[in-house]
């Protein structure tokens, strides 16, 4: 295990080497003049904008360019963001709260719906209730989390004047407020997820039906709640959880635009002023940080396989 | 001329004598409506109509007796990119700017007594309105009870002329400052005693009022902040409100300056402006009573926010102008009957019917708003607005020969900054200019990419963009000189000794009636030459809260006027 998770990491390392590399030139190939940007403005001439490479590093070469960024994020410094001369990491760290509070909302919404409705479908194969519920699943599944997030903004204002707190306070603030400006865009986000978990756990549940233990549990007479949940459930996760993983990236995008829409200062709408305002250091941080995450989660999904499947060992 | 009480009116009665105590009066000059600045994010005001729109006038309101205290929360539409007003033109940060800093001069609009689109002046910090002893030289006196902040690093210290003069040269000569054209028409700043400021110009100006109380790039930001880290982020200013918060991404909150040197503003409390980028979330916002003033709403949210909120005032407004630039220094579109072909092949009415309702204004010029102003249907060239296919085509044909179609490019940005309404905009034209023969390959670029390349004239063909507009009528010369120090904006790469001649010309004239004459002169050669080609302009609608008195929208976006508001309830 040991061995394994050693190697895990260090691969892991090596991604996101490369991935570093690919962000920080791919961001340098757009197209545009940075010191444009900075200024906000066509008023400029060569002289502000030669001040201003200097400034940011851009008239040195692109491998030294790397290296200094690199060490500094090495290091704890991640430079500064072009135009508000804010720190990068500080602004990455202040926000991953809030962002982390809305996917962990969305994957609670999306388990506590998805987990029950894989279940009863399988349990209840080609019933009339496994019909509706996997039409309802495809039906999720095809509704995009901005449309939901906007329409779940407009009716209630237009039906009841309703609409979620205005400027957002964080949960140690006012716990109550945070989770009402929250319910929203995380059910936005969790419903699609919620579709896909949920079709993913029927099938997997079908399938560990058909497994011998399964016909073994039964026939030693445990009781059909037993079965489903201790001894099906339990192994039918494995892809669930795979898929969870995979779909993390989906909810980390979906927050760009979701907390966009709710005015919500996490990492997504730091992403998004951030390629608006083509800030090459905080964009180059969020993709790291992102790139990151995943990394990490993919890992530990990996990993939680051995739990979820005691026949599961790693070399 | 209606509006006798004009400041160049004035001059031009009592030319050497000193302009002393009131404003700007008048419930004239209304000018274009500044929608934005920098980065073109901007539209004008002009047409006919309600609200903004320049025939708007003032209301005469019932005297009653202010209420000081209270909080007001409003919406700007996204985060500004930085709060250093000597590094920005962004008209979101403008809002901010007005809130907490000073400049000589402010609009007078802003209160329910003064049309929303008058850009008459009066004294901010200065005592009044300038002295004028030769046309090269302006005297301000400041008030003497101007003071800054009473926070580190000023401490509440006295304004004197020295941190105008500082702040002027700062726009004109720091490095990273995007204001150096705009003052260029300065040659010095002295300080003959901390109470005056000698502003010397380097030919005559005739809007250095209009200029330095516009929202440009004249705000007043004090030595110790502007050289400070944290000027990007937070303002230290001699403004009514003191910046007391910047929550990234959410808000900027702002507590009244009890120290301010205009008594008895400001009446609020506190005031908040929250960050809200998406439009649904702004009308919601709005219709559960969360937000007191919000505002850019077009006719289709306009309706629904009438509908949920059918307490709450409103004034509509005219809205976003887009126009379409082309390269005139190349083939094809160095042939002004090109352009004009172009221009009659537009159905202005469809596109208006299919974005907004049909409403807005359906031709505009380049002083449209101004009520000197003629409207382009009074202009020999009205015919170049009106929709004429069949004439279109001649043009077309005589010009680069008949049969012949013209494959071109058209750039503009996404829908982020701009709406989509832009977009829109851009994708209907392009399809009503292939029936006139004109191929065009659409390229969208993400708004950052398009403001640092297209937008600095690196584009062929053509391309599309909200209007450039301003509150002094030297505007024309940014967008069509090639001069050195004096062009900001000339995307269409004009190059016309002629229009030349009568921009210098327009620029030193301070007899009203003489300038008038030059500027007719130059709309009539814009309009013949087609040089911008424009769209019509949609409504754009302010609303707020029925028990907020003495509040009334501007054309231009600062919100010093806030500081006259009270909440009567």
């Amino acid at each position: 295990m040991g061995q394994y998770l050693a190697k895990r990491v260090l691969l892991a390392l090596v991604v996101l080497f490369v991935i570093s590399i690919v962000v920080f030139t791919a961001v340098r190939m757009i197209p545009g003049d940075v010191c444009k940007i900075v200024l906000n403005t066509p008023d400029v001439d060569e002289a502000q904008c030669q001040a201003i490479r200097e400034d940011l590093g851009l008239d040195k070469p692109l491998v030294t360019q790397y290296l200094v960024y690199m060490g500094g994020v090495l290091t704890g410094d991640w430079g500064t963001t072009i135009i508000s001369k804010r720190d990068v990491w500080t602004e990455i760290r202040t926000r991953i709260p809030l962002t982390l509070e809305l996917t962990i909302l969305s994957t609670f919404f999306a388990l506590i719906v998805a987990i029950p409705i894989g279940v009863v479908s399988a349990v209840r194969q080609d019933s009339a209730l496994d019909y509706v519920l996997r039409v309802l699943s495809i039906g999720w599944l095809s509704i995009p989390g901005f449309w939901l997030g906007t329409m779940l903004i407009v009716f209630p204002a237009k039906w009841w004047g309703y609409a979620p707190p205005v400027g957002y306070v964080d949960i140690w603030e006012d716990p109550l407020k945070n989770l009402e400006q929250l319910y929203l865009p995380a059910i936005s986000l969790g419903l699609a997820l919620s579709a896909s978990l949920a079709r993913v756990t029927r099938s997997s549940m079908l399938e560990v039906f058909r497994q011998d233990y399964i016909r073994t549990a039964r026939a030693k007479g445990l009781r059909e709640r037993m079965v489903v949940f201790r001894h099906a459930l339990k192994n039918a996760m494995i892809p669930v959880v795979t898929l969870f993983g995979l779909q993390f990236g989906v909810l980390l995008g979906g927050t760009v635009v979701l907390e966009n829409i709710y005015s919500l200062p996490g990492l997504g709408l730091l992403t998004f002023t951030s390629v608006t305002i083509k800030d090459y250091p905080q964009v180059q941080g969020l993709v790291l940080f992102f790139a990151a995450v995943l990394v990490t989660i993919n890992l530990l999904v990996d990993l939680s396989y051995a739990w979820f499947d005691p026949r599961i060992r790693y070399a | 001329m209606e509006k006798r009480d004009n400041y160049w009116l004035r001059r031009k009665l009592s030319r050497r004598t000193a302009l002393r105590g009131t404003a700007l009066a008048g419930a004239g000059a209304a000018t274009m409506a500044l929608v934005g600045c920098g980065g073109g994010d901007d539209d004008d005001g002009g047409g006919s109509g309600p609200g903004l729109l320049p025939t708007a006038a003032a209301t005469p309101t019932p005297a009653k007796q202010p209420k000081p205290g209270g909080s007001l929360t409003f919406q700007i539409s996204s985060p500004p990119p930085s709060l250093d007003p000597y590094t920005q033109t962004s008209f979101v940060a403008a809002y901010n700017h007005g809130l907490s800093y000073s400049k000589l001069f402010r609009f007078k609009a802003g209160t329910p007594d003064v049309a929303p689109a008058d850009n008459s002046m009066e004294p901010d910090l200065a005592q009044a309105m300038p002295e004028q002893p030769d046309t090269l030289t302006f005297i301000v006196k400041l008030k003497p009870n101007a003071k800054f902040h009473n926070v580190a690093p000023v401490n509440g210290r006295a304004v004197t002329s020295k941190d105008i003069a500082y702040a002027y040269n700062r726009y004109k000569t720091y490095e990273k400052s995007v204001h150096k054209t705009g003052l260029a028409f300065i040659d010095k700043v002295e300080t003959p005693d901390d109470q005056t400021v000698r502003i010397t110009t380097k030919q005559p100006y005739a809007d250095l009022v209009f200029y330095l109380g516009g929202n440009l790039g004249a705000w007043i930001c004090p030595q110790e902040w502007a050289e400070s880290q944290d000027v990007a982020t937070k303002m230290i200013g001699s403004g009514p409100f003191l910046h007391t918060e910047f929550k990234t991404g959410v808000s900027l909150s702002y507590k009244k300056n009890p120290d301010y040197f205009d008594k008895p503003y400001p009446y609020f409390d506190d005031v908040t402006a929250l960050i809200v980028t998406d439009q649904a979330k702004r009308v919601a916002d709005f219709s559960s009573k969360q937000v007191n003033l919000t505002w850019l709403f077009l006719p289709t949210e306009r309706d629904q926010l009438k509908a949920a909120r059918p307490d709450a005032k409103f004034e509509e407004t005219q809205g976003i102008g887009g126009y379409i630039y082309l390269r005139t220094d190349k083939p094809p579109f160095n042939d002004k009957r090109v352009r004009q072909a172009i221009s009659m092949a537009l159905n202005r009415k469809a596109i208006r019917d299919a974005i907004s309702k049909g409403e807005g204004v359906p031709e505009q010029l380049y002083h449209v708003g101004y009520p000197w102003a003629r409207q382009v249907k009074d202009l020999p060239q009205a015919k170049y607005w009106e929709y004429n296919l069949a004439e279109a085509k001649k043009l077309l044909a005589a010009a680069i020969g008949e049969g012949k179609t013209i494959d071109t490019t058209w750039e503009h940005a996404d829908a982020a900054i701009y709406t989509q309404a832009y977009v829109d905009t851009a994708t209907l034209a392009m399809a009503q200019l292939k029936q006139l023969g004109i191929n065009i390959t659409p390229i969208v670029k993400p708004y950052a990419q398009y403001i640092s390349t297209t937008y600095q004239g690196q584009y062929e063909g053509m391309g599309h963009s909200p209007r450039a507009v301003a509150y002094w009528l030297d505007f024309v010369t940014e967008r069509f000189t090639m001069k050195p120090q004096r062009g900001r904006i000339n995307l269409s790469y004009v190059n016309d000794p002629k229009l030349e001649d009568l921009m210098d010309k327009q620029r030193g004239q301070f007899v009203w009636e003489e300038r008038l004459q030059t500027v007719r002169q130059i709309e009539e050669h814009v309009a013949e030459e087609q040089y911008e080609i424009y769209f019509s302009t949609d409504t754009r609608t302010y609303f707020w809260d029925a028990n907020i008195e003495n509040y009334r929208p501007t054309a231009w976006f600062p919100y010093t006027h806030l500081m006259k508001a009270w909440r009567d309830a």
